[in-house]
């Protein structure tokens, strides 16, 4: 029966994906006809085009001796700068062309004449196909028609409202650069090339998306980031096939690894300098135009307890923080679990005095110990949730409230055990210890709480069994999700609970960076030592 | 034809077979009744009698390099025979898997969880080895090391804080019991943590390389050989002669931890060290059996019998015994006999029968 259902799903996908293909074969769905010689049939036809559209302009002019070119500029005027159109573009073809001596006989109908002499906006390009034509007027850029000329120029003379550069909200640290991403993709890969001054750091550009024809950029450095690596990204990249990209999630939830999966095994990242930390691993970066959020694959489990301060501050402090970090996960996931495994199959494991103060807080409550939990749990994550969408003023009130009413009112009217109340609490601050894993920590937390309800502590050893054998399954772009843990690498273990000191870090991580590259970052033996006098010094 | 496709490293085969022996530390207390005080004698002799033995197993695995169990006595035995021995074999990890799964549910029901219905606890726990054989022996091979290191440290970190407790003159007389009870207890040490690694002969086929796999199944058998003898000097150490009158002796032992009233009832962590030591040999076990199977039947793949194999093994679970009592005097006296040959007569028959007819060269013929 398995076997029926597989088939008829099988059979639905690929019929789906037929219906598709037909669908993207249609006849008229492509412009690829090339520019013709005349002005009057190119501007028809784009005008037939773009008919609905009130905010294209386009400008027709004579110019050249004599005024016996012909030209056309047209450009959507909300997107481009007009007054550098004026003054680079127009300027120098209507009023500068006319000063030329007599002499010198120039062929305006000739693209590349134009283009050499006269246009002072860098930034352009030769168009044959009207395809391009469209895309690259939609893009922003201005396009100089010529008559008599099977060539059209897109000149990029865009303006784009960009926000200022900022500290991220989601990641701000007390220690490092305080700039974070933005919305332009331009904007995004000088703050990476800033951080990396290296010839072979290479930005690779895909359109991406039938209709919102998004700019997405791999970056990586070429040989420390593996080649299969790339190549792969490129592949997945090349096969998404769909209207529209509007933020860099649309792209991770179409390459990633594992789509069932409840761990993520694509990171992104708002800060710069994260991001060229893990480029400089040997990993590769995905840019996306229209959010400041830039994803880094591979991923390995442990980059979640990892946080770039860590490597600012010295290592003591660091290494702490970080098996803090670990114990929180660990806590925000079982947490409610243990306690209701304790409280109702384990009491014998409490020490007594503990047990005779939970009985007391649990006399007057009605509800199983299960449910106790299930709905302080929910009620924390509506608040949660609500307490993000909410303006901040309101979120402050909402705050309060949760605090009083659902703490401690709920207790007073005896429907919740103030020991749950502990525990909840503990778990929801615990969960935000960990930022990148907060999803599947959450997600786990029910799952964990239902196997401890049902079975106990058997049910939450068998919970963790499976998680981990399923984490240990998991590969992100080649790399196993759970290295160095599993498999064991001792030399990676030296940044997973412990940070160990920068000047023993002198090697790239063997299963990220290439195999064949310099597996060196730094020289051995920079351990700084105080200036130890020569013999020829001491006198 | 190789059904698995993973591939394991010979470093990985040594964390495998130590978990696996680590696996048996509770299924020692059948031994415990019938040589009291010289249990770690007879572990200690067990392990000697097994490893030539078991150094056998390799020797096959190395002669016939990518087949299994199944293969190989096709290949030595002929078509028929080598069938009939492969069931026999089959039986023997369908069985011995249902008893580790019994013996979780029996831990659970007697010790943790005395008022949770049986066959649940066992269709959880099989569930979950299910889980474990669908992802592969190598993801499994992946996790082994956490399983053994986890063992590892419960058993010495609760050795050392009953450090207080022990008292070595527990141990005296040296040769006191008569030697008939001795031969049977060496006997049981040597089938059921050691002898059962007969089952990685349907793994060794895996091995990405062949070269240091004797070195690293002696460095696995050490472990696990290590880690059964601490168990049986702390549990001897501690409760002395009384240790034959408990169901479970190294739960008693836990037990008497008591540090400033604070570090007590360490049960807990006996328990969950010992499940998830249990599981790793179960899903050890499963896989066996599931790859033994569909080798049987000309399968292509052996994910369309986790499922039925793993509900035939809930049911002989949970009605194969009548008590704990039950499984333990069958498995002392009857399981003992009927899986001896399997262990210490065919492997060494085929190691010798493929020598003598010079079979190795026929295989690779016969591969292309």
């Amino acid at each position: 029966m398995f076997g029926y259902i597989l088939k008829k799903i099988r059979y639905f996908s690929l019929k789906n994906k037929n219906e598709y293909m037909l669908q993207n074969t249609k006849p008229g769905k492509n412009n690829s006809e090339p520019i013709s010689p005349y002005l009057e049939k190119n501007l028809e036809v784009i005008k037939g085009i773009l008919r609905d559209c009130s905010d294209l302009t386009i400008h027709e002019f004579n110019f050249g001796r004599d005024r016996r070119f012909k030209g056309a500029l047209i450009f959507i005027n909300s997107m481009v700068d007009k007054e550098g159109i004026h003054k680079n573009i127009l300027q120098p073809l209507m009023y500068d062309a006319l000063l030329l001596q007599d002499n010198v006989d120039m062929d305006f109908t000739k693209i590349d004449t134009i283009r050499k002499n006269f246009i002072s906006i860098t930034d352009n390009l030769k168009v044959t196909l009207l395809s391009d034509l469209l895309d690259n007027l939609l893009a922003g850029a201005s396009i100089l028609l010529i008559n008599g000329s099977k060539e059209a120029l897109a000149i990029k003379s865009g303006k784009r409202e960009s926000r200022s550069i900022e500290e991220p909200g989601t990641e701000a640290v007390v220690r490092g650069p305080r700039e974070g991403f933005v919305e332009n993709v331009k904007v995004n890969i000088a703050l990476i090339r800033r951080k990396i001054k290296d010839t072979d750091l290479c930005v690779e550009k895909f359109v991406i998306g039938e209709k919102s024809k998004t700019d997405v950029y791999i970056v990586y450095i070429k040989n420390v980031a593996n080649p299969k690596l790339v190549e792969e990204i490129r592949r997945r990249l090349k096969r998404i096939k769909t209207d529209a990209i509007l933020e860099s999630g649309y792209i991770e939830q179409f390459i990633e690894d594992s789509p069932y999966s409840i761990f993520p095994t694509i990171s992104n990242s708002e800060k710069p300098d994260k991001v060229a930390a893990k480029i400089l691993e040997g990993r590769a970066a995905i840019l996306v135009d229209g959010t400041p959020f830039v994803l880094v694959v591979p991923m390995v489990f442990v980059e979640s307890f990892q946080s770039v301060e860590d490597y600012y501050a010295r290592p003591y402090l660091a290494s702490i923080m970080r098996v803090i970090r670990f114990l929180s996960y660990i806590i925000s996931t079982l947490g409610p679990a243990i306690y209701v495994a304790l409280t109702v199959f384990h009491q014998e494991l409490i020490p007594t005095q503990l047990l005779i103060s939970i009985a007391e807080g649990r006399e007057r409550v009605p509800f199983p110990a299960i449910l106790e939990a299930f709905l302080m749990i929910f009620t924390f994550d509506i608040l949660r949730e609500a307490g993000v969408r909410l303006p901040k003023a309101v979120g402050q009130t909402v705050g309060i409230v949760g605090a009083l009413v659902l703490g401690q009112a709920s207790v007073e009217a005896g429907l919740i055990s103030p020991i749950m109340v502990i525990v909840v609490s503990t778990t929801a601050i615990a969960s935000f210890a960990v930022p990148a894993q907060t999803d599947s920590g959450t997600i786990l937390r029910y799952i964990y709480l239902a196997l401890a309800g049902i079975a106990g502590g058997f049910g939450i050893i068998m919970g963790l069994l499976a998680t981990l054998l399923h984490l240990a399954s998991l590969r992100s772009f080649g790399i196993p999700y759970l290295w160095p843990i599993v498999p064991l690498d001792f030399t990676g273990l030296k940044d997973v609970f412990i940070r160990m000191p920068l000047w023993t870090m002198s090697k790239r991580p063997k299963a990220i960076v290439w195999e064949n590259y310099d597996s060196y970052n730094q020289s051995p033996g920079l351990m700084p030592s105080p200036y130890k006098k020569d013999k020829s010094d001491s006198k | 034809m190789s059904i698995e496709k993973g591939r394991i490293s010979s470093q990985q085969l040594l964390f495998l077979i130590a978990g696996f022996v680590q696996g048996s530390v509770l299924l020692i207390d059948f031994t415990v009744g019938i040589t009291e005080h010289q249990t770690w004698m007879v572990i200690l002799a067990g392990l000697a009698v097994t490893a030539p033995v078991i150094f056998s197993y390799v020797a096959l695995a190395k002669m016939f390099p990518g087949m299994n169990l199944v293969q190989i006595n096709d290949m030595v035995y002929g078509r028929f025979l080598g069938k009939v021995l492969s069931i026999y074999y089959i039986f023997f990890f369908l069985m011995t898997l249902s008893f580790n799964i019994r013996d979780v549910g029996e831990l659970y029901i007697t010790f943790l969880m005395p008022d949770t219905p049986f066959i649940f606890l066992l269709i959880v726990f099989t569930a979950t080895c299910a889980y474990a054989v669908t992802k592969g022996i190598e993801v499994l091979a992946r996790v082994s090391h956490l399983f053994v290191v986890t063992g590892l440290l419960t058993i010495i970190s609760t050795s050392t804080l009953l450090f207080d407790q022990m008292d070595f003159s527990n141990f005296l007389p040296f040769f006191e019991l008569p030697f008939i009870r001795i031969f049977q207890g060496i006997h049981i040490v040597s089938i059921i943590p050691f002898g059962e690694t007969v089952a990685f002969l349907m793994i060794m086929e895996c091995l990405n390389k062949t070269e240091r796999v004797v070195k690293n199944t002696f460095f696995g058998l050490l472990i696990g050989a290590v880690t059964l003898l601490i168990v049986a000097v702390r549990n001897t150490a501690v409760l002395g002669r009384t240790q034959t009158i408990w169901t479970a002796p190294s739960f008693q032992t836990i037990r008497l931890i008591d540090i400033g009233t604070v570090l007590t009832r360490m049960d807990f962590l006996i328990g969950i060290a010992q499940t998830i030591l249990i599981f790793l040999k179960c899903s050890i076990f499963f896989y066996a059996l599931v790859v033994a199977l569909s080798q049987l039947f000309g399968l292509k793949s052996y994910l369309p019998l986790v499922l039925p194999i793993a509900g035939i093994e809930v049911i002989i679970a949970a009605t194969v015994f009548q008590s704990p009592v039950d499984h333990a005097m069958i498995t002392q006296n009857a399981g003992i006999i009927y899986s001896a040959p399997l262990i210490f007569v065919f492997p060494p028959l085929s190691l010798l029968i493929a020598k003598i007819r010079g079979l190795p060269k026929c295989e690779r013929g016969k591969e292309t």
